[in-house]
């Protein structure tokens, strides 16, 4: 395939920006099956990212992208291999890596400011009350939510619901930031406005962050450079794609960048090959287009049903993912608890 | 003659001081045969829009013509497809469709309804699903039996209401390639409310941005001259695509950036706090 940069010269392997700040090698990821067998989710991955970095994560869906965050967070113990942050290696979820899932997991009995203060609360316990609180007030003008620091979580739309995440997750002051599809949940236009607040805030704070898509357009506008994980199983980088487009960037100047649609087709090519690849794993002997289109009902029967099992155990998830997010300083009970008088 | 012509409409909720105009000086009109996608942020009040096409909503002040006369109030003539499906959970896939079909031709044998019915699912590719209930359906089969029960009805028009806004990526594109292919057939006259601008460029012949409410109106359109039958990836190669892509891009994000990311700068200092070191060793026992 030709050359789409300029540069040939450009290392995909070396971070595009600053030293190495979060490293990962041989990372893997295995689960015991239940007939006593082993299924390796990812299998030696590795990545250098350097500091003030921002790379996208993309690959098909069940790949093993959000497993790789989780073991950066810390909320899913990696089977083998090292994961570095900071020249400190990942043992457990911290502050140090603050992280936003697709859902907000906002507590709703908590107003907007209440839901960052929790964090910063127990991760500034030496600060006054009143620098703790501008602190946290801060951040979320920086999202835009500056007038909205007293409403509750219902009253919020889930793309504002969103920011407030990001100011929670920023408020913590990470090293370095995890992104699990975070506007996954939006709509496309709302997601794009997530996206340029987002770009405008990593161009003022230069965090370090690692983000898991599967928007191509979403990847590109924001990321240094692309990685592209092959199927599961034992999924690793397939290929890494490094981005041309010049920093600080504006969406018009990047949808306009002459490579643009160029790098589009080769993420998206890459996904569809994978998608091939999966395809043809999933069903060998099936003749006929029918069969294969019972199987697609059926599987997305299942997993909706899976989803609506899922919703019931929605609103412990939200506490627990919440205690999780906040670096597990606090641990579900404690939040409980804390909703007592 | 245009087909569908709203005049200065404008709509609002409540009363007084509670009161939130959602559009205003909406003007617009739809040829037969025409595919209009108007592209939206969430809450600007696309929904209203074409509930008022429809005949679910009344306007406070303007002209909404159908075939140059005021819409009366719903009619089969204007078939809807809701991003909720609405299916009725009693009923089987066959049901649901025969139930419209029965309201829009009462004159048909049952064995005529039968038939008619199942011509419309088999053309959404369910006929394998004939007799299952919605509960038993994943979220694309159920707006497959939506899009099947407004097609039966035979309308003059389809007006979607995000029809694919809740379903997952790779369930959208099948069921928009599903819907370009049924169009094709016989060019029917569509309004479809969006926020995909994707989405919108490869089904639609004009673009037309709804700008963020209260108050909201109608931007500038965008016509889309791209060859037919559409074909997704080759899309990416037409420079008149990109083009387009990128100017509807370019307008959408520039009219939410005046009224959102203003907000956006801060007057406030950052304390000089810093944050625990909870790994340090003497931090933790």
């Amino acid at each position: 395939m030709a050359t789409i940069l300029e540069e040939p010269a450009l290392d995909a392997t070396k971070p595009r920006v600053g030293r190495t700040h979060v490293e990962i090698t041989g990372l893997n990821k295995t689960y015991p099956t239940p007939n006593g067998g082993k299924a390796v989710i990812v299998d030696g991955f590795e990545v250098e990212i350097g500091e003030g970095e921002f790379i996208a994560i993309i690959g098909h869906s069940g790949c093993g992208k959000t497993t790789v965050l989780q073991m950066v967070a810390g909320l899913n113990p990696k089977t083998f291999g090292t994961i570095s942050v900071a020249g400190r290696e990942v043992s457990g979820p911290g502050p140090d890596r603050g992280v936003v899932f697709q859902a907000p997991c906002l507590l709703p009995w908590f107003t907007t400011l209440g839901n960052v203060m929790l964090g910063v609360d127990r991760v500034y316990p030496d600060a006054s009350k009143k620098d703790r609180k501008e602190l946290a007030e801060y951040f979320l003008d920086l999202v835009g939510l500056g007038d909205a620091i007293h409403k509750w979580p219902k009253e919020l739309s889930q793309g504002m619901q969103q920011r407030v995440g990001i100011a929670r997750a920023l408020a913590l002051q990470p090293k370095m930031l995890l992104l699990d599809e975070p506007f996954g949940m939006l709509d496309s236009l709302t997601r794009m406005e997530l996206q340029d607040i987002l770009l405008g805030l990593l161009q003022r704070l230069k965090i370090t962050t690692m983000m898991v898509t599967h928007d191509v357009d979403e990847a590109l506008y924001l990321s240094d450079r692309i990685v592209m994980m092959t199927n599961g199983p034992a999924a690793k980088v397939g290929q890494i794609l490094p981005i041309p487009f010049e920093r600080p960037r504006d969406r018009d100047s990047v949808l306009g960048h002459e490579s643009y649609y160029d790098l589009r087709e080769s993420l998206l090519d890459f996904l569809e090959e994978q998608d091939e690849k999966k395809g043809k794993a999933a069903k060998e002997p099936q003749p006929g287009e029918t069969a294969t289109f019972e199987a697609i009902n059926a599987t997305q029967t299942k997993i909706e049903k899976y989803q609506k099992s899922q919703e019931r155990d929605r609103r412990m998830q939200t506490i627990d993912e919440a205690g999780g997010m906040l670096g597990g300083m606090i641990d579900a009970d404690d939040v409980r608890a804390d909703r007592q008088p | 003659m245009s087909f569908i012509e709203l005049k200065n409409v404008r709509k609002g909720y409540g009363e007084g001081s509670l009161r939130t105009e959602v559009l205003d000086d909406i003007n617009l009109s739809i040829e037969e045969g025409e595919f209009v996608a108007v592209v939206g942020f969430s809450g600007s009040g696309k929904t209203t829009l074409i509930s008022l096409v429809a005949g679910l909503l009344e306007a406070d002040a303007g002209e909404v013509l159908y075939k140059g006369a005021p819409v009366p109030g719903p009619g089969p003539e204007r078939g809807i497809v809701f991003q909720n499906y609405s299916l009725l959970p009693w009923l089987t896939v066959t049901g649901n469709v025969e139930l419209a079909v029965k309201q829009v031709f009462p004159e048909k044998s049952a064995a005529e309804r039968r038939e008619h019915a199942v011509r419309y699912i088999d053309m959404v590719n369910l006929k394998r699903a004939l007799w299952k209930r919605p509960h038993e359906l994943s979220g694309g089969m159920r707006q497959r039996v939506s899009v099947a029960r407004t097609l039966s009805m035979q309308p003059e028009v389809l007006l979607l209401d995000e029809p694919f806004g809740a379903l997952d990526a790779l369930t959208r594109a099948t069921l928009q390639d599903e819907l370009m292919k049924i169009w094709e057939q016989d060019r029917r006259t569509v309004l479809m409310i969006t926020n995909d601008v994707d989405e919108a460029l490869l089904l639609s012949d004009r673009i037309i941005p709804l700008t963020p409410g209260p108050k909201a109106t109608l931007g500038p359109e965008f016509k889309v001259d791209l060859d037919r039958p559409r074909d997704r990836t080759e899309m990416n190669h037409d420079p008149e695509f990109t083009r387009l892509r990128n100017e509807i891009t370019h307008y959408l994000t520039e009219v939410n950036a005046e009224s959102k990311l203003a907000a956006m700068k801060t007057a406030r200092r950052l304390p000089d706090i810093k944050p625990i070191d909870l790994l340090a060793p003497t931090s933790k026992a």
